[in-house]
């Protein structure tokens, strides 16, 4: 006899059904990392398994069959794979494993395979999804697979018994997986997530007037910014990204030149190290995944500790750029000094690159018209900005969200046509026209504003987004102009939001028009203090975070400190364990008179050599009595006896004869240890 | 005290020779007033239990034997149009007595083998709207053959559920067959004549009512509980132990119990009638009877009597 459980089909149980369906949630759940097709395989799958538990069509699969179609899914995903890269391929590949098995699933082991394939494709879902919906949402969903699980072991109880107990057990766990979180050793991860195109998200290298337009319609989070003080004026929160400086006529893109200067300064070890003078903002910086390198800080920033300085390169254009593209939430902290003057670089290389001129020449012919009359009048740079920004200023510009689209000489029919557009449009204008004036300029993107959540916490969303111009002043280094802010002062003192609020801000996005409502602002302030605090506290906890709370644990951390702590530890999560099965423990602890009694027949098994094999007390000890010395045997005999009338046989009072009973049993411990 | 079931064992272990176990369990299934299925081979003597444990107490006693054109009414019997009187007249078929012996009853139709399941059920039968009563005592013995034979309808689970006991008789050991051939060939040297039956239907009934006062403890209570859980929380077993089971559990222990001369239960008495009682129902129609894995076997050796 073993202990498996029988082999019976295992189409027709609940649990099967569970586990398809867990399956299929997850499988949805990791929709963007998925090819299509396999995310079809596994929808198929869960259909099969529908249909063969309501019991409309029976007959599996043969294995011949599945086999086949591994073989074909893996050809083709090997196809595949070289476009999407080797994690994402792994994550199709155990989807399609997965998947397969669950059209085959046909015998217990089949399930327990497809069990620990589930948690493992949990564990993985963390890789695309951190935030707390998710993990809230995974966590049910870990708790349906031990339901089903549970199901299968126990078929005879209703699910919600099952449900009860797993969640009460779940939650003893709870304290002990926060401790283990707290003290295990943060490792690197083993692999570097990909990049893939398609995943981008907010700011591009390339801005072709219009498309930060478009950026606006999205209320997705883009960083968060947690202050040290108070938060700078809401004016001067340029979030510095990327500095454009390649410019075509229509469209402006991270100079080809600077991507190879940054590269050979990297090589040369030869990082940009701004002096800084005045005051200075520090804060730390929660970036959401952009599977992009730059960072946001707002000029002039430096990191402002050590583990921030390793992981951040900063640029000769002042931008900050990340070792790795971030591909998760990413934390780094920075230190703003708004008073440091942008003078310190105007190498030969920036000259070059902040006048170039688009190639071709006869794109936008009316700016360059204007822009040599502008230097014919005016022959000093400030004048020559200053002309410009006048010119922006009364000449009836608009800003709006929705501008004409200009294909063919952008510039020129947003100066003198429409005038009209959003600020790309004037930091594109802009910059061009500074450039045609022989003023070195150029357009940055980023984010302008941001929410404040908590008094020291700034939201700074995709709608946030912004660009400016930065020229070169020979008296004052790099200058910023922003042309939006002549022409919608409202946009730089109360955000986009107040800027275009006749335009029905967010006008494509409905879930955003909500927010109109006051019940659900207030619970989107909720749910952002809570991710807040989740990204701050829960991923945002590192290596360096561990070290700190260490230090603050145990003063110094030094070798045998750090034992006692480890040692701490385990003692508490061993208190914490017995905290549960004590009671456990108390509830089966035995009446005396059954203890004692247990304690005397383990001892005649002892001596005997015979396993009472769970007999009762009379058969036992007819058939050891036998095997003992005769006196040892009339004793166990007696106490056999008296242990039969003080529990099976009715009698009135009991307590007297139990402490007898329990006198028995020690003179024949005794007798036998004698023995 | 009970000199008489005694005398009732003995008398029953002159006539089966080599077979106390299940004479003993025959005889609890009697005194707990439930119903007994014999699962055998033919010739192993199973009409030669019945017909003694009928006798013992003097009972009344008829074979019905199925067939898989028996109807319902030959069992029960039928209403005749008596032409002289001019009116219905009913002739009870062989169920109106008190040991009612269901030879091959897996060899009946199902609708056969609920009309008897139903009259076991409620001690009574229904007859063109009329309704009558059994007599009492009432015992049915059915015996069955075992499923793989040609031929069979097996019992569905809700059936077998209906008896309080399944055992089987199995071959005798070479010794109880040599003294069994022996006395058919009239050679035997001390061979007794047939008593008379030693007991009466009224001490049957008191008998029967003894049973209830068996004392059953706590921890034979909790014993019991913790061996149906067993089935209930375990996917070893396809069909777990019903509420109906283990009344029948306790209820047979007591009258083991009563029969081994005891006024209360021990776990020993559980353990003694628990594959009878339990098997069935745990196997389901599943009714390949062997004495390996036995599905209680299990259950009894998972489960401690000295636990709380």
């Amino acid at each position: 006899m073993t202990m498996q459980p029988i082999d019976k089909p295992i189409r027709n149980q609940t649990a099967s059904l569970l586990i398809a369906l867990v399956f299929c949630v997850l499988s949805l759940s990791l929709f963007d990392p998925l090819l299509f097709w396999v995310l079809l395989i596994a929808l198929c799958a869960t259909g099969i398994r529908i249909v063969m538990f309501v019991g409309w069509y029976q007959p599996m699969p043969s294995p011949r069959t599945i086999n086949l179609l591994g073989l074909l899914c893996c050809v083709v995903l090997g196809w595949f794979s070289l476009q999407i890269g080797l994690l994402l391929t792994m994550v199709n590949l155990l989807i399609l494993a997965g998947a397969l098995k669950l059209i085959m699933l046909n015998r217990p082991r089949d399930l327990f395979h497809l069990f620990c394939t589930c948690l493992f494709i949990l564990g993985m879902g963390f890789t695309f999804h951190q935030s707390v919906i998710m993990t809230l949402f995974y966590g049910l969903l870990t708790l349906a697979l031990l339901v089903a699980i549970g199901r299968y072991f126990v078929p005879s109880r209703p699910l919600t018994w099952h449900f009860k107990r797993l969640t009460v057990m779940s939650l003893q766990a709870l304290p002990i997986t926060l401790l283990l979180f707290v003290v295990l050793p943060k490792l690197p991860p083993l692999w570097k997530m990909p990049v893939s195109k398609n995943a981008e998200t907010g700011l591009s290298d390339r801005v072709t007037p219009g498309d930060i337009a478009n950026l606006t319609q999205s209320s997705e989070l883009a960083f968060r910014a947690t202050f040290d003080g108070a938060l700078p004026p809401p004016p001067e929160r340029y979030w510095r990204a990327i500095a454009l400086e390649y410019f075509d006529g229509k469209q402006w893109s991270v100079s080809p030149l600077r991507k190879q200067a940054r590269q050979q300064y990297r090589l040369l070890k030869n990082e940009f190290k701004p002096r800084v003078s005045g005051y200075w903002w520090q804060y730390e910086v929660i970036a959401e995944p952009t599977n992009k390198n730059w960072l946001f800080g707002i000029d002039v920033a430096i990191p402002a500790d050590h583990t921030s300085a390793q992981s951040i390169w900063q640029s000769t254009d002042y931008t900050l750029l990340s070792e790795t593209p971030i591909t998760t939430r990413r934390a780094y902290r920075l230190r703003s000094y708004p008073q440091t003057s942008m003078d310190q670089t105007l190498l030969s290389l920036d000259n070059r690159l902040n006048l170039q001129l688009p190639v071709n020449q006869s794109i936008n012919p009316q700016t360059q018209a204007w822009a040599l009359q502008l230097a014919a009048d005016y022959p000093t740079q400030i004048e020559r900005v200053q002309a410009v920004m006048d010119y922006f200023a009364d000449e009836g510009f608009r800003y709006t969200l929705t501008p004409a689209p200009m294909p063919d000489n952008p510039v020129d029919e947003f100066l003198f046509n429409y005038k009209e557009g959003f600020c790309s449009h004037y930091a594109s204008a802009m910059s061009y026209v500074m450039r045609l004036l022989g003023i070195p300029a150029r357009m940055v993107t980023g984010y302008h504003g941001g929410e404040t959540l908590q008094p020291d916490v700034l939201s700074v969303y995709q709608y946030d987004a912004h660009a400016w111009v930065e020229v070169w002043l020979d008296e004052r280094g790099w200058t910023r102009l922003d042309p939006s802010a002549v022409v919608a002062p409202a946009r730089i003192q109360l955000g986009l939001q107040q800027a275009v609020e006749e335009e029905a801000f967010l006008a494509n996005n409905q879930i955003a028009r909500l927010q109109q409502l006051p019940l659900f602002a207030e619970l989107r302030t909720l749910y952002s203090l809570l991710d807040y605090q989740w990204s701050r506290w829960i991923l945002g906890y590192d290596a360096e975070r561990q070290q700190n709370l260490l230090a603050l644990l145990l003063g110094k951390v030094t070798t045998q400190r750090l034992m006692f702590l480890m040692l701490g530890i385990c003692l508490l999560i061993s208190l914490l364990l017995a905290l549960y099965f004590i009671p456990h423990w108390q509830r089966k602890r035995l009446p005396a008179n059954l203890r004692w009694f247990v304690q005397a027949t383990s001892k005649a098994e002892q001596l005997t050599g015979l396993s009472r094999n769970n007999e009762g007390p009379q058969a036992f000890a007819e058939r050891v009595a036998d095997k003992l010395t005769p006196q040892s045997a009339s004793q166990f005999r007696a106490i056999s006896q008296a242990f039969i009338e003080l529990n099976y046989v009715p009698k009135a009072s009991q307590s007297e004869q139990n402490s007898a009973f329990i006198r028995q049993c020690k003179s024949f411990m005794k007798t036998a240890r004698a023995a | 005290m009970h000199t008489d079931l005694t005398q009732a064992l003995h008398y029953l272990e002159g006539q089966i020779l080599g077979k106390p176990h299940q004479i003993k369990l025959a005889m609890t299934c009697l005194l707990a007033n439930g119903h007994l299925l014999i699962e055998d081979l033919p010739g192993m003597g199973k009409t030669t239990l019945s017909h003694a444990l009928a006798t013992v107490f003097g009972l009344e006693f008829a074979r019905i034997q199925f067939t898989s054109d028996l109807l319902p009414a030959d069992m029960l019997g039928v209403n005749i149009y008596n032409t002289q009187q001019g009116e219905f007249e009913f002739h009870k078929g062989p169920i109106f007595s008190q040991v009612v012996l269901a030879d091959e009853i897996n060899r009946a139709s199902p609708k056969t083998q609920s009309a008897l399941l139903e009259a076991m059920e409620e001690h009574q039968v229904s007859i063109d709207g009329q309704t009558r009563a059994l007599p009492q005592p009432f015992f049915v013995i059915a015996t069955q053959n075992p499923s793989y034979q040609a031929g069979t309808y097996p019992l569905p689970e809700s059936q077998l559920d209906r008896f309080l006991m399944r055992i089987s008789l199995g071959y005798p050991d070479n010794e109880a067959e040599k003294r069994m051939l022996r006395e058919s060939a009239g050679m035997s040297s001390h061979h007794q004549p047939r008593q008379a039956p030693p007991l009466s239907s009224e001490q049957l009934q008191t008998l029967q009512s003894q049973v209830c006062k068996v004392h059953v403890s706590d921890p034979i209570v909790d014993y019991l509980l913790r061996l149906v859980n067993q089935s209930r929380d375990n996917s070893e077993f396809p069909y777990p132990l019903s509420p109906r089971a283990s009344k029948a559990l306790l209820r047979a222990a007591q009258a083991w119990a009563l029969l081994h001369q005891r006024d209360y239960v021990l776990p020993e008495d559980l353990q003694a009638i628990f594959t009878a009682v339990a098997e069935h129902r745990l196997r389901g129609s599943q009714t390949d009877y062997r004495d390996d894995g036995l599905l209680s076997q299990r259950i009894l050796s998972l489960t401690d009597p000295l636990a709380a």
